[in-house]
Formats: structure tokens, sequence, C-alpha cells
């Protein structure tokens, strides 16, 4: 019997798990450590981005859209990672709760505001594959759409804007949440996965044994 | 009042593992028995503590045979009737605040809120943490004093089943006494069942009444398994030699004795007027030397600033004043006689850290590589590198765990990965920080002879410990860290 | 004779800890009370977009922030990012907006500066410091803790995500000690040295790792007291709602309410999303 069962084991775990949707204890912290890590770094781009963004929307009519990714890769990174419903909003609105509180130039409605928003676009990135799929596609999907709720809500905050200018931030938004917050996003929850950190996580089990 | 536990044919794979952590473990425990769990440094002990408390994680995190119970329940939904302080003091840590921290189990329990408050204080006291105000931010302490919270954080629970996972490793003498006796007054007065995993198994023999056993991890028949079980005076009799092959650290063990082959040589490192701390001076004024083929042991309480001073003296906290310098002709070309100010390559060969808490350490994913990046770095072909890594595992007992990942060995493991990594390197200087908590009586051995070698091939040896037996066993010369007398 | 070296002893040590904020009245308030207030004070500026509104909520809360005992130099200094932010959005809008009145610059239609984006850009400039200021300004300082309490007792959140979301936050306030611990360990192995961006890089990965290397070991740490169980859990520390929270509630809703109405009285009114002036 034992003999049988070390085979089994031996090199790759044979036993198909099914995959729940119940957030456990390590599920939250983890999922906020990820918030809490982009949140530093949306704050951090909020300071390196407060000259390029303005002289960028300066120059050009809305192509400053393409800097808004790296406010969008916390749903999408958390989710990929975690892999449960609710992960995606639960850190992008965590992230953007804490770049408000380091301080900001967009106070609660540029930071925590657009935050649940693009959380609740990332969300639906997951939700719209029933919470199944967890590849590169369904991430770039993720980041894309909280590309759509951060453009959104540029465009109902600036009543000022062109509707050409606003089309085009809503556009690069877009553009810039599938890329960076989805498909870089996705190959660095891959390279985390190598370090062996996630083994706690079906996003890290597909390792040889040791 | 305690709660029983059973073991039936209990087994416990790591997800990441091809070979179960221990198997076939079987026990029956009642209530209020006081138990002492033994085995070698990676014989699944701290796993079967974390499965007791429920905590091992469901089928994401491993593979079960058998059953748990606690209580007669599964160990799994029995959470909150076992309270567990795990291995590692630097992960225990949940709260900001050290009064938040004790009170968080007290809180998980529904306890009343005045209940809670005064069982934190009097747990927070009994632990010896007594001159720490509630409101202490618990980032601000030190391997032993964080130790002392995770215990008192547990104690406070008063759960029907204690677990005490190596609750004294990173203690100073003083605080080793004061925590079994907490923790005996606890249970006497309690009746909780307590089970206790230490190596140093002459702190708790007055306290136990049952010593359980679990194999040797390799060797394929041993695997895990319960190999010896009843009260201490008929285990340590009719399986004493048994276990001391087994590397249980029996009592009355003789230890092997390393005495130094010479006089010690030239000073090859010295704190030349040296301020150490964390932005506020902890010493101030201090002259040591440190010879050529000398071991020096750094002693002294729990939170005195050992670990600091020591990081200090390796170049990898700037002195507030002073300097730390090293010989003249070790000094790297066109670099002043100043550690704090060299650059990392510099440091390499020349002056080595083993850090406190072992995990701060590693910077690869592999324990092959961690070992490698030393001898990779100072300019060695791949090829050379490995080699010296992998006589090092060898010579660590850690060869089957090459590829693994750091992170998942056990305590001990760890240990010894990184004391080898940091030997691998080869330093003239080589500070440790605890170099020998968690080893089993094989594995401390083993150490004891690799810190000799280092000494005997003419490096410095600097090493922060409580260990005694450490001390006398390589002759170490003593230096005592202690707070001045208070003036009032 | 041993050698020995004297420390310092522990009362002696210095242990500084950190007010809860700048302000003793901001202080003193709960901390999801700075949260709804400062959603209080920024929700209602949103609708017009003038100068009137704009400058007259900023002046009331440089003013109340000062009787809270924050000087102006400070809340200017302590807020710089904003500055910065709000200058961006001036030459933006000024640039871009919606062109009225004299046009006084024309770059072949694409950047048109007139009268009427001038002043839209001006009125964007005081909205985003009247909106940003007071929100920074209230953040500063909060205890995540005594937040996640709130969190849980005022608005009853379930408790599992509070105090695990915490458990991770909490990661934050080691970040700076894990970067500084992870610099000297590679420092130690030789890895310290070469291109700084890479070195940054690098560490930054490790960090995140590190991170979530320790976020799984106080998820079981956290569970080995009893969290996350079937049973009740019970709160140490009691956070409530006082009399000075329902005042602070007052103050928030009042600064908008006096700026939107002075706004709307002397005719500057401008509503911020189909652009009618009433
Ligand atoms: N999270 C993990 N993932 C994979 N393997 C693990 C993990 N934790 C422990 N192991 C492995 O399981 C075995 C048992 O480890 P455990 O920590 O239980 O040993 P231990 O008896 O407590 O040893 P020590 O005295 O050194 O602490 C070891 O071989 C270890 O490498
Ligand atoms: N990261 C830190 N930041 C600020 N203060 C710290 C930090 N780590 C420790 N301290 C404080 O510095 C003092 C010395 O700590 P240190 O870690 O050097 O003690 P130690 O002698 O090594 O104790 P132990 O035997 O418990 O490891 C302690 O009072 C502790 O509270
Ligand atoms: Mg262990
Ligand atoms: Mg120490």
């Amino acid at each position: 019997m034992t003999e049988s069962t070390t085979k089994n084991t031996e090199h790759e775990s044979s036993v198909v798990r099914k995959h729940s949707n119940t957030w456990r204890v390590v599920d939250i912290v983890v999922a906020a450590i990820i918030a809490v890590a982009s949140g530093v770094i949306f704050w951090g781009w909020d300071i390196v981005c407060a000259a390029p963004l303005a002289i960028f929307g300066a120059v050009t009519p809305g192509f400053e859209g393409l800097l808004n990714a790296f406010w969008l890769f916390a749903g999408p990174l958390a989710a990929i990672i975690v892999r449960k419903p609710g992960a995606a909003l639960f850190a992008e609105t965590l992230a953007a709760a804490l770049e408000l509180t380091m301080g900001n130039q967009w106070g609660v409605g540029g930071s925590l505001i657009v935050g649940i928003m693009q959380g609740i676009g990332a969300e639906i990135g997951f939700a719209l594959f029933a919470y199944k799929g967890w590849n590169m596609l369904s991430t770039a999907v993720s980041g894309a759409l909280a590309g759509v709720g951060c453009g959104l809500y540029y465009w109902v905050m600036n009543p000022a804007w062109g509707v050409l200018r606003s089309s085009i931030y809503l556009g690069t938004s877009v553009i810039s949440g599938a890329l960076l917050a989805g498909v870089v996003m996705c190959l660095l929850q891959r390279a985390i996965a190598k370090t062996g950190v996630l083994d706690r996580f079906e996003s890290g089990r597909v390792q040889t044994l040791v | 009042m305690g709660v029983s536990v059973q073991a039936r044919d209990w087994g416990w794979r790591h997800a990441s593992r091809k070979d179960f952590a221990l198997r076939h473990v079987s026990f029956d425990i009642e209530p209020g028995e006081r138990v002492l769990l033994l085995g070698a440094s990676g014989a699944g002990k701290s796993t079967l503590m974390a499965g007791l408390a429920g905590v091992l994680g469901g089928d994401d995190d491993g593979e079960q045979e058998g059953h748990l119970l606690i209580g007669g329940a599964e160990a799994r939904t029995a959470r909150g009737i076992s309270g567990l302080m795990l291995q590692d003091p630097d992960a225990q840590t949940i709260l900001e605040r050290v009064g938040d921290d004790a009170a968080f189990g007290c809180e998980n329990l529904g306890l009343p809120k005045d209940e809670i408050w005064q069982r934190a204080r009097e747990s927070l006291d009994m632990v010896g943490l007594d001159y720490m105000r509630f409101d202490h931010s618990t980032r601000k302490l030190s391997g032993g004093q964080r130790q002392r919270l995770a215990l008192a954080g547990v104690l406070a629970m008063h759960p029907g089943l204690l677990l005490l996972d190596e609750p004294t490793a990173n203690l100073d003498p003083e605080g080793v006494k004061e925590v079994h006796d907490a923790v005996k007054r606890v249970v006497e007065r309690t009746g909780e069942t307590l089970i206790v995993v230490e190596h140093h198994i002459d702190v708790w023999l007055d306290t136990v009444d049952r010593v359980i056993v679990l194999g040797k991890p390799d060797g394929d028949s041993l695997v895990g398994g319960v190999i010896a079980d009843g009260a201490p005076s008929k285990v340590f009799g009719a399986m004493g030699d048994v276990l001391a092959a087994g590397g249980a650290w029996v009592p009355g063990r003789t230890i092997t004795h390393c005495p130094p082959a010479g006089q010690p040589g030239e000073t090859v490192l010295h704190a030349d007027d040296l301020s150490f701390g964390r932005g506020f001076p902890l010493g101030e004024h201090v002259n040591i030397e440190f010879h050529a083929g000398e071991v020096t042991a750094l002693t002294g309480r729990n939170g005195v600033g050992k670990s600091t001073l020591a990081l200090t003296l390796a170049g990898l906290l700037k002195p507030l004043a002073g300097h730390v310098r090293m010989a003249e002709h070790l000094v790297p070309a066109h670099r002043a006689n100043d550690v704090g100010t060299w650059k990392s390559r510099d440091l390499l060969g020349r002056v080595g850290m083993v850090f406190q808490e072992p995990e701060h350490q590693f910077v690869t994913s592999s324990v092959r590589d961690e070992i490698a990046v030393g001898p990779k770095s100072m300019g060695k072909s791949d090829e050379e590198a490995y080699r010296i890594a992998d006589e090092m595992l060898e010579r660590v007992n850690l060869k089957r765990f090459g590829p693994a990942n750091p992170f998942t060995l056990s305590g001990g493991e760890k240990r010894r990965l990184s004391v080898a990594s940091m030997l691998a390197a080869a330093p003239k200087v080589l500070v440790m920080d605890e170099p020998t908590f968690g080893q089993d009586f094989t594995t401390w051995t083993e150490m004891v002879r690799l810190i000799a070698d280092v000494r005997d091939a003419g490096s410095a040896v600097i090493m922060v410990t409580h260990d005694e037996a450490l001390i006398e066993a390589l002759d170490a010369r003593r230096i005592i860290v202690s707070e001045e007398e208070q003036h009032d | 004779m041993t050698e020995r070296i004297t420390v310092v002893p522990h009362a002696e040590r210095l242990d500084v800890s950190r007010p809860a904020s700048p302000s003793w009245f901001i202080a003193r308030i709960n901390p999801v009370s700075r949260f709804i207030g400062a959603l209080l004070l920024c929700i209602p500026m949103f609708f017009t977009l003038d100068i009137m509104s704009a400058s007259v909520a900023f002046g009331l809360e440089m003013v109340l922030l000062w009787i809270g005992g924050i000087a102006p130099w400070t809340v200017l200094r302590k807020t710089w990012p904003v500055w910065i932010a709000a200058t961006g959005s001036f030459v933006s809008v000024a640039l871009y907006g919606k062109a009225s009145g004299d046009v006084l610059v024309d770059l072949g239609g694409f950047v048109v500066i007139s009268q009427g984006s001038l002043y839209l850009a001006a009125a964007t400039f005081l909205r985003v410091a009247a909106i940003a200021v007071p929100g920074v300004m209230l953040a500063l300082g909060l205890d995540p803790t005594d937040l996640a309490d709130g969190l849980v007792q005022i608005l009853h959140l379930p408790s599992k995500f509070v105090y695990g979301g915490l458990a991770g936050l909490r990661m934050f306030t080691l970040l700076q000690d894990d970067w500084r611990m992870l610099g000297q360990a590679r420092r130690s192995r030789g890895l310290g040295d070469g291109n700084a961006i890479r070195r940054v890089i690098s560490q930054a990965f490790n960090l995140l790792v590190v991170s979530i290397r320790r976020g799984t070991k106080l998820a079981t740490a956290m569970e080995a007291r009893g969290f996350g169980s079937e049973l009740p859990r019970s709160q140490a520390r009691e956070s409530r709602l006082h009399a000075v929270d329902w005042g602070f509630y007052l103050i928030c809703a009042a600064v908008p309410a006096i700026a939107l109405i002075t706004a709307y009285c002397t005719g500057y009114w401008h509503w911020a999303f189909s652009g009618v002036s009433n």
C-alpha cells in the first residue's frame, strides 16, 4: 500500500482538486499584501507622474491614459494569485485606500472612488469567465475593464473635456490596462509562483515535487 | 479544562513534496496530560503540531492520511480549542501594538473585554515582558522578545490544548526559566493538555509526564511514525541508545569538545570607539578586538542589543559613531579601513553574517543555489560553486533538499542552510547570530565541528548565543553584553 | 575575567509614539469618521465647477485646519504633491478644455486656449486643491488597527475580512524594515552592487515575495490563535462614535454647503456635467 501511494505522488501531484471559491484566511491576507504593495506603487506613481502626466496631458489630447496602467494592476494581480471571487475588487479598493492615506493629489475621489470603479471593472473581467478562467486572456480582459472603469470616472469628472479627448483617454486607458495590468501581471504571477512562495495556492502548484 | 487528543494512523504530505513528512502516527493523549514531543530536526514535529492546531490547511496545502482528533472532533474543525505557538517567532506578531497582539487570541474566543485585558497583562508579566507597555510597537522587538510575546498571546487564551513549538529556542537562560515556570503554573492551575516540542529536554523533564518520539526523517521505513512513547524515565531508560543514535538530546549526554589548537592569532577585526544602535545609541565607546583562530561568544539578556551589535560589526548597520576596522592587509585596495563604507563585493570573503532569522537571509529560490551564491559572486565557476554547495549540503544533512525552496524547510533545516551558505563564502570574519538554535544533537555536533573548522582555518568567529554547551564545546572567549546599572 | 559591554538600560531607551494626527482635533475623532468626513467634504464639490465654490471651500478648510492646530504653511508642506497635480490639471484644461469666449491661442484647432478654458482651468486648479487637501490632512497618521476596529464595530463589516486585511496592511508598516533587511542580506551575500536600477527592481521583486511569504505564515499564526473559526469574535478595543464625531460630520457637511450656496447665490454656479450655468 505504501508502495503504490508513493508511486502516485512521485512527480506531480496526481490528485485533481476542485477549485473552491470560499476565502481562506491566507487568501485574505495575501490579497491584502498585494494591495499594500500595489498601493505603495500607486502612490509612488502619483508622485513620479505628477509632472509627466501634466506634460503628457498638456501636449497630447488624452494620451496620458497610457500611464494609467500603474493604477490598474492591483485587482488583476491579486485575483490571478488568490483566485477567489471578489479578490480584484477587494485588492484594488484597499490599494486605493492606502494610496489615499499616504496622501496624494487626488483625495478621496481620484484615489478611492476611482479605485472602486477600477476594481469593479477588473472584477467583471474574471466574472465574465465565471471565475473559471485564470489565464493570460482573462487577466488581460480584467485589466482592460479596469481601464474602462478608470476612463469612465475621468470622463464624468472632467466635464470640461471635449468628446474627442475623453474617448482617446478611455481608449488609451484600456490599452494600457490590458497590456500592463493584464499581460504583464500574468507574467509576474508566474515569476512569483516560480519562487515557491505560492505553494499554499492553486496558482503556485504547478511545480515538480521535491 | 484539558481535552483529549488522538492520532489514528495519521500522515501528511506537503503539497510541494513527494514524500510524506510523517506517516502512520498513532497515539492517545488523555485530557490534562503533559507531553514532550521529540524527534530529529526535520522529523515532522512542527507539521504534527500544525496538524493538531488545525492550521495545516486543506487539500490546497497537502495530502492527509488517517485522522487527528481533538476532543473527539477532527482537528481541522476544532480551531479555537487549541492554541499553537509556532516555531518561528518572527512570523507571529500579528498586530501593531504589543497589548493588542497579546489580546488577539482572546478576542477570537469571544471573551468579554475586561477579562481580555486582564489576561493580556497577566500573560505578558508571566513571560517576562512586564516592563513592556501595551502600546509599545511590535516592530521594535528583538528575536527573544518576539518569542515571549507570541507565547504570551497563546497562554492568554487558556486553550484546552496548549501546543508549544520550541518555545525557548531564542531565549536567554533566565527567560527559559521564566517561560518554563509560567507554562508549568498555567497547566497546573488550569489542567490544560500540553504538548511541547523542544530539543533541549532537560528544561521540561520536571513538567511532563510523557514523552513521544518521532522517527528519523530519512530512511524510508522510519518516515515519521512514533518510535517511542511512555513515561520519561521509561523511554530514556529503555531507549536511550536508540534515541541518542536518532539525534535526541538525551539527558546526561557528553558533548563533543573542540578546543582551539593554539593561541589566537593577529587581530583581524576591531571596534574603534564604536557607538551602535538603531537611531538611538545602545552602547557607546566600545573598543573590542577579535582575533584570527578564535571564537568569541556574545551573550546577554534578550533585547540588550546583541543582534544590533553583530550587524554593526558585520558592516551591515551603519555605526552611529566610531568605526569597525579590519587588519590593514585585509582592507580592499582603494578603500578606507571602515567596514561600514565598503561595497557589497568587498565584504564577501572578508566579513560574513548569519542572521538571527534565517529567512531574512535567503536570496534565491532553491537550497542548492542559496549556498552557491557566495562562491559565484566571488568569481568561482558555476561548476566549482555547485561542487562546494553539494559538499556543504552533505555536511549539514540537507542533500536531499537541493532543489527545494529554502522557505519550505523545517526550522532547524533553515538554520543549517543559513549557516552553511555563509560558510561557503569562507569569510575571514564570520559573525553568527544564534547559530545553533533548533538543532538536534547530531546536527548540533556537526555544526560545532563546522564552526571549529572555520576557526582552525584561521578565521575569527563572533557568535551571539544563549547556548552554554556551544560556548563550552568551542572553549570560546566570552563577552557579556549587559545593561548599565540604573542610576536614580 | 570576562569582558563586558554595557548598554543603555531598557527603561531609558527612547521610544517615541507617533501621534494619531498632527491636529489635536482630528486625533480625537474616530478613524472611520475621518473617512466619512472626507467623503462628505468632497462629494458635493463634484457638482459644480466654478471658482467661487472651490475657493470658498478651500479657504474655509484652511481656517478650520488652523483652528484644529495645523498652521497653513504646515498644510502646504505636507500636501506638496497636490500642488503639482493641481498645476497639471490647470495646464491640461487650459489647453484642451471646452473653448468659449475669446480665443487666445489656436494651434491648428487641436490646442485652443480660450478665455473660457482658462477660467475652467483656474476653477479646476482650485477644486483639486479643495478636494484633495482635507483628504490628505485627515488621512495623515491614521492608525490601521483603530480603523479596522471602527470598520467592524461601526460599519459592521465582516471581521474576518477586516482583520485579515489589517494583518496584510501591517506589512505596510514593515515594508521599510523589510526593505532595509533585504538590503542587508543582499549586501552580505555580495549581491549589493551593480546597476542601481536592476538592483532596485530585483530587490523590489524580492520584497514582494518576502511579503507574500510572511503573509502566508501570518495567516497560519492567526489561525493558530483561533482566528477564522466559527466562534463569534469579541472586541478588546471599543470603537464608538462620540459627540465630537457628530460635530465633525456637521462641520464636514457645512463646508461644501456654504461653498455651494455662495456659488449659487453669487451666480457663479456652473453645472459640472452639463456645463450649464444657473
Ligand atoms: N511548507 C512546507 N512545504 C514543504 N515541505 C515542508 C514544509 N514545511 C516543512 N516541510 C518539510 O517537512 C519535513 C518536516 O518538517 P517539520 O518542520 O515538521 O520538522 P521538525 O521536526 O519540526 O524539524 P525542526 O526540529 O528542524 O524544526 C521537513 O523535511 C521539511 O523540509
Ligand atoms: N528593527 C528594529 N527597529 C527598532 N528597534 C529595534 C529593532 N529590532 C530591535 N530593536 C530594539 O533594539 C534593542 C536591541 O535589540 P536586539 O535585536 O539587538 O537584541 P538582542 O540582544 O539581539 O536580543 P535577543 O537575544 O532577544 O535576540 C531592543 O530593545 C529592541 O526593542
Ligand atoms: Mg520544527
Ligand atoms: Mg538578537
